[in-house]
C-alpha cells in the first residue's frame, strides 16, 4: 500500500512582489543551464530558495521543484518523489517506474533510473530539476542514486541542488569537467548595493550609506541577519541609536535580532510566533487548538506573518497551510525552550490532539514522542494499532515503537503487540519472538491479549514452515484460551488452517480449522478482522477452495457466492480474502463453461492482487486469463499474460505454489503454441520435486504435464508420449484418491481414458470413462473434458452410442458434446480485448471513481491531494489501458467491464 | 570524550540546555566557547547540526583533557 504523493513537496514556493533583483547571480543561473549541475552550497538564510524560484519565475523553460525531507532518506520514497516531480511537467513519465516502487522487492535503484531516464531522452524541452533543502538527505543510497542520474542525465535535463553542505557528489570531478555551476556563501551575500536596495526600497527603510555600510559589515551580507534587521528597524524613530547598539554587541546576530523583532512585535504575535514554532506546518485552525487564545483567528494572525513578511510562507494555492522559513523556526524554538520551556510539552500535546482529531495520526504521534509523552503516543498507536503497518509504513511505524523505552511496550500490551505485529512485519522473526517470550508471562490473566500473542507465535512457526510448532503451540493455545476469545481463537484456527494446507499438505485437518476459525470468527461480534478483511471471510474462502479441490463444485460455488455477500456486507472490497474468492470463482466458472464470467472475476482478482501486491495471486490469475484467452482464440493476449506472470514469478521469492501456478498454465499453453520444450522442462522439475510437493501442487502439475504428453501424442503419434503420460498419471491418481482431492481424481480418470483410448484398449478406455463421468456428471464438469479437444469428443460419441450408459448419464454427454462447438463470442462483442492486459492500479481506480461522480480534474486534485498535471496524467493512462478517448467511454467501458 | 566547539557571537548561559549541558563561555574576541563532556562521535555531530541549523559560523573544534577542563555542568 502506497503513501499518497503530498503535493506541498511539489510546490514551487511562489516569489514575493518586493524581492531584491539580483540579475547576476540570475544571469549564472542561465548561463548554468547548459551544465549537468548547479550548486548553492550555503548556509541557512542565505537566500537560496527565494533566489532559485526567482529564476525560475522568469525563466522560459520548464521546472519541476522537489523540497526534501528526513523521510526522503527512504530511497523508495525519494524516488516516488522524484517520478512525481518529473511528472508536473512530463504527465505521463516513470508511471511504470512508480508502480514498482510499490511491489515488495522492486528491482534496484539503478534499472528504474535508467528506465526513467530512457523516458526523459523523450522529453522535447529543456527543463530543470529543483531538489530544494538537499542536506536533510544523508543516506549513501540516495547520493548513490543521484550520482547515477548526473552521470547519465539526459541533455535536455538540468539539475539544481540547493544545500546548507556541500552534498556526497563527485563535485570536484565536475568542477572540473566544467559541469558545475557553484554559488556558494559568498556569492550569496548582499553585496552594499543589494544591501542597500533590500533595507532601503523593500523593506522602505530610509538609512544612509554609512548606516548601510555598519549593518553590512555587522552581518556580513547575511541575507537572514538584513532582513530581521530591517525588521526590527521598522518603524523605529531612532535607527542610529539601533545601529550603534546593534554593531557594538558581540552578541550572536541572530539571537539579538530576533529579540529585538518579537520585542516589538504586539505580545499576541509574539506569543503566537513562539508557541507554534514547535509546528512543521501550520493552518488557521491548528494555531488556534495550539494557542487557545481568543485574540485573533490564526489564518489573519498566518495572513498577516505573511504579509508583513515575517518569515512565513504559503504551502498551497489555496493559503491553508503555512510553513516558517527554516532558520527562523530553528531560532524561534530556541527561544521558546529558552524563555518557557515548562510550556512546551503542553504546545506538543495540543498539536497531537488536533492532528489526531484531525486523521493526521502521524504527527500526532511525532509531536507526542518529541515531548517523551509516551502514553499518548500509545494511545494514538493502539488506537489505530492494525493498520499501521500498512498506513504509515512498517519501517516508520517500527522507528515510532521503537522510540518507546522498553518497558512501555511491555506495560501496555496493545501497544507491545503491535510491536511484536510490526517486527514480524519487518521479517525480524527472532527479535520478533524473544520479545513476545518477554511478553507472554505478563498477559497471562488477559485471555485476549494472551491469544494474539499465540496467534502471532503461530504465525511467525509457519512462515518458517515448522510444521510441529505450529500444531504444538495451537495446541497450546487452544486449550487455554477460553471459548470467549473468539478473535484469537479464530486466528489460530485460520494460521492452522493454512499451514496444514499450504506446508503440510493435510487438507482434511486444514478444513477442520477453517470450518472452525470461520464458526467461531462469525460467533464474535463484530466479527474479527485480520489486516482489513473480517476473519470469517477469509476461513470462507479457504474452506470454499477445498471444497474446490475435494471435487465438491456446487459447495464450492455457494461459498464463494456466500464470501461475496459477506464481502459486501463488511465492506472487504479489496481484501486479500476477496481475492481469494474472485480467483477460486474464475476456477470454477472456467470449468462450467461461464467464459466470461471468468474473465470478470480474473479482471477481479488481478486488480485487488496488484493493489496488495500478492505475487502468488497475480501469477495464478494471469495463468488462468491466459488459458482463458486461449480458449477463446486470443493468442496475443494469451501470451501477453503469460509473459506478464512469467515475470513476476522469476522477481517474486522461490515458492512452489507459484511456480506450480505457472507451470499449469505455461502447459495448457504450450499446446496451442507447439513449445514442447515446455514439456520437457517441467516433466524434468516435476520428476526431481513430486515426492517433496504438497498434494494439491503435485496432483495440479501432474494433470498438466499428462494433457499435454497427450497432445503431443496426438500431433506426433509418438508411442513413448502416450506412456509418459501413464507414467505420470498413475501415481497421481493413487496419491489423489489418498488425499480425497475428487478434483485431480476426475480429471485424472478422463485423462486415463483417453489414454487407453488412443492406445486402442477401446473397452478399458470405455471402462475408465464411466468411472469418470460418474463422478463429473452431479458437479456438471465441462471444461476438463472441453480443453481436451478431439479425442475425448470421439470417445464420448463412441461411449454414447455403446448403449450402455444410465439415462442422467446420456443427458449429461449430450451436453457435453454440444459444447464442443467453437465458443460462441463473448458479449458485448468489441473485438479488443475483454481480458485486461493492462488493469488499472489502484489509484487510476480511485480516480475513475471521482470521475464517474461528476468531479473536475481539480476536484480530483483537491480530494486526492495531487497536483492537476498529475490528474491529467492519470487520465491519459487510464484512457489508454480503456482504449477510449473521453471521459464519458471510460465510465462507460469502466462499467462495462465491471470496475465501476 | 570533551570537547570545546568555538562559534563566533556571544551567547548567554541560558543556552546550555540548547547545546546538551555544554558550558557556555563568552571571550573577548566575540566570540563564544562551548565547553564540555560529549558520549561519542554521534553526539559530537548532532552538536554540530545544532550550530549549522541556527545559522552559527563555526570557527574551530578542540579535543580537550577531561582532567583539565570538564566543567560542565552535566546533565543528570
Amino acid at each position: 500500500m502506497s503513501a499518497p504523493i503530498l503535493a506541498v513537496k511539489l510546490y514551487i514556493p511562489p516569489v514575493r512582489p518586493t524581492v531584491v533583483l539580483r540579475p547576476r547571480l540570475i544571469a549564472r543561473l542561465n548561463e548554468g543551464f547548459t551544465r549537468k549541475l548547479t550548486l548553492l552550497s550555503a548556509p541557512a538564510g542565505f537566500g537560496k530558495t527565494t533566489l532559485v524560484s526567482d529564476w525560475i519565475a522568469g525563466c522560459e523553460q520548464p521546472a519541476a521543484w522537489l523540497s526534501l525531507d528526513e523521510g526522503d532518506n527512504d530511497p523508495t520514497r525519494f524516488l516516488s518523489y522524484l517520478v512525481a516531480a518529473l511528472q508536473t511537467i512530463a504527465p505521463n513519465i516513470g508511471a511504470g517506474v512508480s508502480e514498482t516502487l510499490q511491489s515488495p522487492q522492486p528491482p534496484p535503484n539503478e534499472s528504474l533510473l535508467a528506465v526513467l531516464l530512457n523516458e526523459i531522452t523523450a522529453v522535447p524541452d529543456n527543463f530543470a530539476l529543483v531538489l530544494d533543502d538537499y542536506h536533510m538527505v544523508d543516506a549513501k543510497p540516495v547520493d548513490t542514486a543521484l550520482t547515477f542520474l548526473l552521470e547519465h542525465l539526459p541533455p535536455q535535463m538540468h539539475l539544481v541542488v540547493a544545500s546548507r553542505e556541500d552534498p556526497q557528489l563527485p563535485l570536484a570531478r565536475y568542477r572540473a569537467q566544467g559541469q558545475l555551476t557553484e554559488l556558494r556563501a559568498d556569492d550569496l551575500r548582499f553585496t552594499p548595493a543589494e544591501a542597500a536596495e533590500f533595507l532601503n526600497q523593500v523593506m522602505d527603510l530610509n538609512l544612509s550609506v554609512e548606516d548601510i555600510a555598519a549593518l553590512e559589515s555587522r552581518t556580513e551580507g547575511w541575507i537572514a541577519g538584513l532582513h530581521l534587521a530591517a525588521l526590527s528597524m521598522q518603524g523605529l524613530q531612532d535607527t542610529a541609536g539601533f545601529i550603534q547598539s546593534f554593531t557594538g554587541s558581540h552578541r550572536f546576530v541572530l539571537d539579538y535580532l530576533l529579540e529585538e523583532v518579537l520585542h516589538k512585535q504586539p505580545e499576541s504575535i509574539r506569543d503566537f510566533l513562539l508557541r507554534t514554532s514547535i509546528l512543521d506546518r501550520m493552518c488557521g485552525s491548528l494555531c488556534d487548538a495550539v494557542l487557545l487564545d481568543a485574540h485573533a483567528s490564526g489564518q489573519e494572525t498566518l495572513e498577516y506573518l505573511e504579509r508583513s513578511n515575517l518569515f512565513t510562507t504559503a504551502m498551497d494555492n489555496e493559503r491553508r497551510w503555512y510553513r516558517y522559513h527554516h532558520l527562523f523556526a530553528e531560532l524561534l524554538r530556541n527561544r521558546l525552550a529558552r524563555a518557557m520551556s515548562a510550556g512546551v510539552p503542553e504546545l506538543h500535546q495540543r498539536a497531537s490532539d488536533w492532528f489526531a482529531r484531525n486523521d493526521a495520526p502521524a504527527e500526532a504521534v511525532t509531536h507526542a514522542l518529541a515531548v517523551q509523552d509516551w502514553s499518548r503516543a500509545a494511545d494514538v498507536l493502539e488506537q489505530y494499532s492494525s493498520e499501521w503497518p500498512m498506513r504509515a509504513g512498517v519501517a516508520t511505524t517500527l522507528g515510532w515503537l521503537e522510540s518507546f523505552p522498553a518497558q512501555v511496550r511491555l506495560d501496555r500490551p496493545e501497544l507491545g503487540l503491535a510491536y511484536a505485529w510490526s517486527l514480524f512485519m519487518d521479517n525480524q522473526l527472532d527479535r520478533a519472538e524473544q520479545f513476545l517470550g518477554q511478553l507472554t508471562p505478563l498477559v497471562q490473566s488477559d485471555p485476549h491479549h494472551l491469544g494474539e500473542v499465540f496467534a502471532i507465535r503461530v504465525m511467525i512457526a509457519a512462515y518458517r514452515h515448522d510444521m510441529p510448532a505450529v500444531i504444538a503451540l495451537s495446541d497450546d493455545a487452544l486449550s487455554l484460551l477460553p471459548n470467549e476469545v473468539a478473535s484469537p481463537r479464530s486466528r489460530i484456527l485460520l494460521s492452522l488452517g493454512v499451514a496444514h494446507s499450504d506446508i503440510g499438505g493435510d487438507l482434511r485437518a486444514a478444513k477442520r480449522a477453517f470450518r472452525e476459525a470461520y464458526d467461531v470468527g462469525m460467533a464474535a461480534s463484530p466479527p474479527s478482522s485480520v489486516g482489513n478483511a473480517p476473519l470469517p471471510l477469509t476461513a470462507l474462502a479457504y474452506l470454499a477452495e477445498i471444497e474446490w479441490l475435494q471435487g465438491n463444485l456446487r459447495e464450492a460455488s455457494r461459498m464463494y457466492d456466500q464470501a461475496r455477500e459477506l464481502a459486501l456486507r463488511w465492506d472487504g472490497q479489496s481484501s486479500i480474502a476477496l481475492n481469494l474468492v474472485q480467483w477460486g470463482r474464475a476456477c470454477l466458472l472456467y470449468e462450467w463453461d461461464d467464459l466470461e464470467g471468468a474473465a470478470l472475476a480474473l479482471q477481479e482478482s488481478i486488480r485487488i492482487g496488484e493493489a496488495w501486491r500478492n505475487a502468488h495471486m497475480l501469477v495464478a490469475s494471469l495463468g488462468l486469463s491466459a488459458t482463458v484467452a486461449r480458449t477463446l482464440g486470443q493468442i496475443e493476449d494469451a501470451r501477453a499474460a503469460i509473459h506478464r506472470a512469467e515475470r513476476l514469478a522469476h522477481e517474486a521469492p522461490y515458492s512452489p505454489l507459484i511456480q506450480t501456478s505457472l507451470a499449469v498454465h505455461q502447459l495448457a499453453l504450450s499446446q496451442t503454441e507447439k513449445d514442447w520444450q515446455v514439456l520437457e522442462r517441467w516433466q524434468e522439475t516435476y520428476d526431481a520435486e513430486s515426492p517433496s510437493l504438497p498434494a494439491r501442487m503435485g496432483g495440479a502439475l501432474a494433470i498438466a504435464l499428462a494433457q499435454a504428453w497427450i497432445a503431443v501424442h496426438h500431433h506426433r503419434r509418438e508411442d513413448a508420449a502416450l506412456r509418459r503420460a501413464r507414467a505420470v498419471i498413475e501415481p497421481a491418481l493413487a496419491q489423489s484418491q489418498q488425499d480425497g482431492l475428487q478434483l485431480y481424481v476426475t480429471r485424472l480418470r478422463i485423462l486415463e481414458s483417453l489414454v487407453l483410448n488412443e492406445k486402442g484398449e477401446a473397452d478399458a478406455a470405455l471402462v475408465s470413462l464411466q468411472h469418470a463421468l460418474e463422478l463429473a456428471g452431479p458437479e456438471n464438469y465441462l471444461r476438463s473434458f472441453i480443453d481436451l479437444g478431439q479425442p475425448a469428443e470421439a470417445l464420448l460419441r463412441r461411449a454414447l452410442e455403446s448403449q450402455s450408459l444410465s439415462e442422467p448419464t446420456v443427458g449429461y454427454v449430450r451436453q457435453l458434446l454440444s459444447r464442443f462447438r467453437p465458443a460462441p463470442p463473448i458479449k458485448p462483442s468489441p473485438p479488443r480485448a475483454a481480458l485486461p492486459i493492462e488493469p488499472l492500479t489502484e489509484r487510476e481506480l480511485e480516480v475513475l471513481r471521482l470521475i464517474a461522480e461528476g468531479l473536475s480534474n481539480r476536484e480530483i486534485g483537491e480530494r486526492l491531494f495531487l497536483a492537476l498535471s498529475t490528474v491529467k496524467g492519470h487520465n491519459q493512462i487510464i484512457f489508454d489501458k480503456l482504449q477510449v478517448q473521453r471521459r464519458t467511454e471510460a465510465v462507460a467501458r469502466a462499467r462495462e467491464l465491471g470496475l465501476l | 570524550m570533551a570537547f570545546q566547539i568555538r562559534i563566533k557571537g556571544h551567547l548567554g548561559d541560558d543556552w546550555t540546555d540548547w547545546f546538551g549541558g555544554m558550558t557556555i563561555t563568552a571571550d573577548e574576541n566575540g566570540d563564544t566557547l562551548l565547553t564540555g563532556p560529549v558520549p561519542d562521535q554521534a553526539a559530537l555531530f548532532g552538536l554540530l547540526r545544532r550550530v549549522r541549523d541556527l545559522g552559527m559560523q563555526l570557527i574551530s573544534i578542540n579535543r580537550v583533557d577531561t582532567g583539565k577542563q570538564d566543567r560542565s555542568t552535566g546533565k543528570p
